[in-house]
């Protein structure tokens, strides 16, 4: 009887250390969260996990197919070079790793983006609003984005459009740091040569969540996926 | 019998001595127990005070910058308003050209400023649009005085009107100004409270009395009719060439031909569908409460759009707009992702070439290209039969070049620019407009274009293509009055031409 009762006091100690450890931790942890959104691991796709397969197959730690995927192969052979390189051998190709294979994560995607910024800027903002929308609808919000520049209601940058205060909410949440999907990076380089299946909106707004009355007096132009774009 | 009782007595002294050392122990875990929560007390107290602290930071920052930002919009309406009312005054066109200067660089600098606000886009998108066109048309007179021209009495009316709405926005501004400076607002508080704001319906922001101020000094802001890429011109819409409006049916043959896929694998997208039965809203959402009243306007290039299943993956789609009027082909979008380059770029250019033909786009040709990941971007051109090129009728088509498949085409310039044109004989010869240009400059190719200005003008002009110093440019020259109407330099990189 004595000892579940004392099992029970430890119980609850440790419950409450620990909660004050959490807290604590959390403190002096938030800035961590953006370092880790730039890691490739099994899973991932795409023209960078591409180069890093080309890469490991050129030095000898790969022996599959470059296809793209990141695959088990992909995964034994990162952990491979990291082993081999001082690295922290996770098996997961983090920056420090990307940096070690060569691979610029800070701007822009290996050698296939031309000098502009901007260009990565916009897909992140694209990302955030229409991750999961059919590939039109995401050619559609760049498009949008450069419609905005042009028209004298819209600050005159790409950045200002992407920055104004409230004009995105992916950008009000944060959502802005994330790394851009390979197809957003895709759409908005046709956005950019021109591409623009909105013939020249400049809102849009998803009539299931929009609750602002004045985005909804807009007048629309056509719907692509689950969003609404308006003149 | 001693014996016993000593045993007793001992035995009772050890049970006293573990039953004192048991409460002590019990009394130390209560006093530990206390402790500890005690200290995860003060932690999260001392945890919750630094991110109060920190919040208290943020906000003082934010509403220093919003603040700086504003008072420094502040200080160019001033400016714009005391440069408008000069420039009714000044008559000498030395005189004029500076302040058009002055206007122009505060009109854009102001306007970048609006664009930092953290209010409500609907109010400042007005008082953007026009500082804008305040810039934009102070920029159009200037050209008009460096051209040689003079401001006219409409110029001059137009320019009182705009500097009456300066004055009006200034009071505004000023209001705004007094309700920082006693406290009764801050854009700090506002700004971090980023639900609130983002929220239209409720932003307190929204809620303020200058909102209905600053809507009804725009309300009647007429439409600005100038030259210049930010006046109101009409929508352009495509070119009527007396075209016959085609059927569905006829569309989706088209793309099974063009695009040589099954017919089962065309579908249309109806892109009115939700608009039409009102809203697609799930219940607790906003509801319109007309749905009859959301307006719904026509695309510039009225169309149908189709998407093609791709035959090798699942969810890939072909995206193919085919015009009402005439049955062409105004947009064409192919996610499909290329792996590995076999052909040149001479060898894709066939490709699209032939695909142009195919579909009805004869007589283009080649002006620069553009190549990334496995794909060229080529951008076509109309040459009609005097060999005059024309810019503004552009076709862009975008090839694999890993088998010539075409990813892409955006037809929309040319649908909306490409009529019959006729044009007077040029007063210049080329050899006459070949004399304006720098002499050093070493000509290589040349001909006669029309080229579109900021305003959507076409301008017929010389081309000459050369090398300077190692670089190359383009130059146009007005093939009438011999000005130089644009200079361009021609980036040669790996990837492509890109004239800039």
């Amino acid at each position: 009887m004595k000892k579940s009762k004392n099992l029970k006091h430890i119980l609850i100690i440790l419950l409450i250390a620990s909660f004050g450890l959490l807290v604590a931790y959390e403190n002096f942890n938030t800035g961590k969260k953006y370092q880790e959104a730039i890691t490739y691991s099994w899973g991932s796709k795409g023209a960078t996990v591409s180069t890093i397969q080309k890469k490991l197959k050129a030095w000898g730690y790969y022996s599959g197919t470059v296809d793209g995927k990141y695959g088990y192969k992909t995964y034994s052979s990162v952990k491979y070079f990291q082993r081999k390189n001082g690295l922290s051998a996770t098996g997961n190709a983090d920056s420090k790793t990307l940096a070690a294979l060569g691979i610029n994560v800070t701007g822009s995607k290996v050698s296939t983006v031309s000098n502009n910024s901007n260009l990565y800027l916009m897909a992140k903002a694209v990302t955030g609003e229409s991750r999961g929308e059919p590939y039109l609808g995401q050619v559609a919000v760049a498009a949008v984005i450069l419609n905005r520049t042009r028209d004298s209601r819209f600050p005159n940058s790409i950045p200002g459009v992407i920055y104004q205060p409230g004009a995105f909410t992916a950008v009000s949440d944060g959502q802005i740091s994330l790394q851009p999907s390979d197809s957003c990076l895709k759409a908005c380089r046709d956005a950019m040569n021109g591409w623009d299946p909105t013939y020249g909106c400049v809102y849009y707004y998803n009539p299931a969540t929009a609750t602002s009355s004045w985005i909804w007096s807009r007048p629309v132009m056509m719907v692509i996926g689950k969003h609404r774009f308006c003149k | 019998m001693d014996k016993y009782v000593k045993v007793k007595n001992k035995k009772s002294k050890n049970e006293n001595r573990y039953e004192r050392f048991k409460e002590n122990l019990i009394s130390i875990k209560a006093y530990s127990i206390f402790i500890i929560i005690m200290l995860v007390l003060v932690v999260t107290a001392a945890w919750g005070f630094n991110q109060y602290n920190s919040k208290k930071r943020y906000q003082a920052f934010l509403s220093n910058e919003f603040n700086r930002s504003f008072y420094t919009l502040n200080d160019y309406t001033q400016n714009i308003s005391i440069l408008l009312n000069k420039v009714q005054i000044a008559t000498a066109k030395n005189e004029q050209q500076f302040i058009f200067s002055q206007l122009w660089r505060q009109s854009f600098a102001a306007q970048d400023i609006v664009g930092q606000l953290p209010i409500d886009h609907a109010v400042m998108a007005k008082t953007s649009k026009y500082l804008k066109q305040v810039g934009d048309y102070s920029y159009s007179l200037e050209k008009k005085l460096v051209d040689g021209k003079s401001i006219s009495k409409n110029d001059l009316n137009k320019l009182d009107k705009l500097s009456g709405y300066s004055d009006k926005l200034q009071n505004t501004l000023y209001s705004i100004t007094n309700s920082l400076e006693s406290g009764r607002m801050d854009f700090g508080s506002l700004a971090y409270d980023s639900k609130n704001w983002i929220n239209r319906n409720n932003s307190a922001i929204s809620a303020q009395s200058y909102t209905k101020d600053i809507n009804k000094i725009f309300s009647k802001y007429p439409l600005l009719i100038y030259d210049g890429p930010f006046a109101d011109h009409a929508y352009k819409k495509q070119t009527d060439r007396n075209e016959k409006l085609i059927t569905k049916e006829k569309a989706k043959q088209e793309v099974k031909q063009f695009l040589g896929t099954g017919i089962n694998q065309i579908q249309f997208i109806d892109t009115r569908k939700e608009i039409r039965t009102g809203s697609s809203a799930k219940p607790n959402a906003y509801v319109v409460k007309n749905p009859k009243s959301v307006k719904v306007i026509t695309p510039t290039i009225d169309m149908y759009r189709m998407q093609v299943k791709n035959r090798n993956k699942k969810n890939n789609y072909i995206y193919v707009d085919i015009t009402k009027k005439g049955g062409y082909i105004a947009n064409i979008i192919n996610p499909q992702n290329v792996n590995g380059e076999k052909l040149s770029y001479k060898q894709a250019a066939t490709y699209a070439r032939r695909f142009l033909n195919k579909v009805g786009y004869k007589n283009m040709e080649e002006a620069y290209f553009q190549k990334y990941q496995g794909s060229v971007v080529i951008n076509y051109i109309y040459k009609d039969d005097k060999g005059i090129l024309y810019y503004p009728d552009m076709i862009k088509v975008k090839v694999s070049l890993k088998d010539g498949n075409i990813l892409g085409v955006d037809a929309i310039s040319y649908l909306t620019n490409h009529r019959e044109r006729k044009w007077d004989k040029a007063s210049l010869t080329i050899q006459q407009a070949q004399t304006k240009i720098k002499t050093k400059f070493n000509i290589q190719g040349k001909s006669l274009v029309v080229i579109p200005d900021e305003a959507g003008n076409e301008i017929l002009c010389y081309e000459f293509k050369g090398k300077y110093r190692g670089k190359y440019y383009i130059v146009y020259v007005n093939a009438n009055t011999g000005k130089e109407e644009s200079i361009l330099q021609v980036i040669d990189t790996d990837r492509g031409i890109l004239a800039m």
